[in-house]
């Protein structure tokens, strides 16, 4: 006896076969005691369920009812501003947005400030516009910028020795001698600059002119056996001052600078060993202040290896138009700067090497992106744009 | 129909069924009062496709594996062993234990002879087959009206019932031996 024939015992029992099947699985019943055995055996299991009880009703149980129908008729607001339904949503959304805020919060400037695609530049330092003092003392803005760029040293000559002494345990490169007092001595001083030691070396290939190779060779040849930058005799000192001079005075060209340092204007800055330091960008002496200045933002190229003479080129955030005619003179352009509408407006200086420009500049939930070229500019006033006031960082990129 | 014509003609059966279903009064009481009000809210749209004890049973049976699921999901369900049946027991389907000091129906039928095996051997078979065979057997419902209320085809159900015979003749033999 297979399956089938016992499902159509079961539907025998309850009527639900055919005319013709009920007859056929009678006939086969008649014949196998088996089949009948199986029969009586579904009725009874059949009849014991169909023996169960029926009950009454719990006493009580209408009024129960009752009670629970008008309690869930009542309409309850199960949720205050969503349905349940929603709550695992708002509650993702809610969670990535706080996610992005946190995100956006702690993530360091130098991540946001990553050059993308098609800029091979990046960013040195920034300082907000609203961290200016109110009269800027260039010397100090500028000896504050982590790129600052130290390019003289005065050093008395037994200091010189005594520190040099101590570069050639620390590889540090040390000072030249009392003679270098002159305005434009200049020097690469990666202690005093802060600089990291092999910055220094793009640091110097960064003066044209001097070119790199041309800077090192003497930089090399004066170099004694600690290493260091020493001018053993009045001789060496010369011929390392004429050509680290020859380099930063084209530098200095290159990057529009009127004027560095004078130890009579008062623009120096003295250094414990008792020297002094002459830092570059410094106001002329038409325009001894800058007034309220704004930010000074650098940049150094990082493909050195596609643009080895990559310049400095300095953004500066300017809110008068005291500082933007002084910055226009520093730089030595001709005529007047563009007009600029303060102090609803701010101007964007860009400092760098004639032709430079600034291509565009962008208003980013955090930051004025300043965007320039090195070349191609041929009119001096594309080194000013005038944008809304702002306090937001400036971020200065090499626009390909 | 009125509300209290419905529940004068169905509130009982709806109970016997969720009480066969549950196999305790506490829990048949809250699962028919749960169908019930169901039923009500339902009834104005109750356009007549069935009969109206085929649409309440649907309601019932379906409240009652809605609680199921959920009851199972929450880990409030677990397998009872019934040492009467040995190993043949199957450990998917859960079947509800009684709490607090409701007394389990077959408990308290135990004096009834067979009708507490029989009880308890229903309450041995899944969701689907205890529905079946309590509609059939105990409701003399009809395989059409059966499929009607648990969405089964008439086919399914014929095979399910004999299935669910099979299984409850086997664990009455084991009582009986």
């Amino acid at each position: 006896m297979n399956d089938t024939t016992r499902e159509k015992l079961s539907a025998y029992l309850d009527g639900a076969l055919s005319e013709d099947e009920r007859r056929a699985i009678e006939v086969e019943i008649s014949r196998s005691e088996e089949l009948r055995l199986e029969l009586e055996a579904l009725r009874a299991v059949c009849a014991a369920v169909k023996g169960l009880p029926k009950e009454k009703l719990p006493a009580g149980f209408m009024t129960r009812l009752a009670a629970r129908r008008a309690r869930e008729a009542k309409p309850e607001r199960e949720y205050f501003i969503l349905p349940p339904s929603y709550r695992p949503l708002a509650f993702a959304l809610s969670t990535a947005v706080i996610a992005l805020v946190v995100w956006d919060r702690t993530r360091p400037p130098e991540q946001i400030m990553a050059p993308r695609a098609g800029w091979d530049s990046e960013v040195v330092s920034v300082k907000t516009a609203a961290e200016a003092p109110d009269s800027i003392d260039l010397s100090a803005q500028v000896a504050s910028q982590d790129s600052r760029r130290v390019i003289g040293v005065e050093e008395p000559l037994a200091a010189a020795k005594k520190e040099d002494a101590a570069g050639a345990k620390t590889g540090v490169p040390s000072t030249f001698g009392k003679h270098l007092n002159a305005p434009g001595s200049p020097l690469e001083h990666p202690q005093a600059d802060g600089l990291p030691s092999d910055n220094q070396a793009a640091a110097l290939d960064d003066l044209p002119g001097a070119g790199g190779a041309g800077l090192a060779a003497p930089a090399a040849s004066a170099e004694g056996s600690n290493g260091s930058f020493i001018a053993r005799n009045e001789e060496e000192r010369s011929a390392i001052n004429e050509r680290l001079y020859k380099g930063f005075e084209e530098e200095k060209k290159r990057m529009g600078i009127a004027r560095i340092a004078d130890k009579d204007a008062g623009d120096e800055r003295p250094l414990a060993s008792g020297g002094r330091e002459f830092m570059a960008l410094q106001s002329s002496p038409q325009a001894p202040s800058l007034g309220r200045a704004g930010s000074v933002a650098s940049i150094r190229g990082a493909a050195k290896a596609k643009r080895a003479s990559a310049p400095i080129v300095k953004a500066l955030t300017l809110k008068s138009p005291e500082s933007l005619q002084a910055a226009w003179a520093a730089a030595g352009l001709p005529g007047e700067p563009p007009a600029v509408n303060f102090p609803e407006q701010m101007a964007i200086f860009l400092a760098g090497p004639n032709g430079c420009g600034i291509a565009d500049v962008q208003n980013r939930t955090k930051f004025l992106v300043v965007l320039y070229k090195e070349a191609g500019f041929d009119d001096a006033s594309a080194r000013v744009r005038a944008v809304a006031l702002s306090s937001k960082p400036v971020v200065v990129k090499f626009a390909p | 129909m009125s509300e209290q014509d419905f529940l004068d003609k169905h509130s009982e059966l709806v109970y016997n069924l969720a009480l066969r279903l549950t196999g305790n009064r506490s829990d048949a009481e809250d699962l028919a009062q749960d169908a019930l009000i169901r039923a009500l809210k339902a009834l104005p749209k109750f356009r007549g496709d069935s009969q109206l004890s085929t649409w309440a049973y649907r309601i019932t049976v379906n409240a009652w594996k809605n609680r199921v699921r959920a009851e199972k999901s929450r880990g409030f369900w677990k397998t009872i062993s019934f040492g009467a049946f040995g190993g043949d027991k199957d450990d998917d389907e859960p079947v509800y234990e009684p709490a607090g000091n409701d007394a389990p129906l077959d408990t308290q039928l135990e004096q009834e002879g067979t009708a507490a095996v029989v009880q308890k051997a229903l309450l041995q078979l899944d969701a689907d087959d205890r529905a079946i065979v309590v509609l059939r057997e105990i409701e003399d419902r009809s395989y059409g009206e059966i499929g009607a209320a648990l969405g089964l085809a008439e086919g399914t159900v014929k095979s399910r019932l004999f299935r669910a015979r099979a299984k409850l003749k086997i664990l009455l033999d084991k009582v009986s031996s």
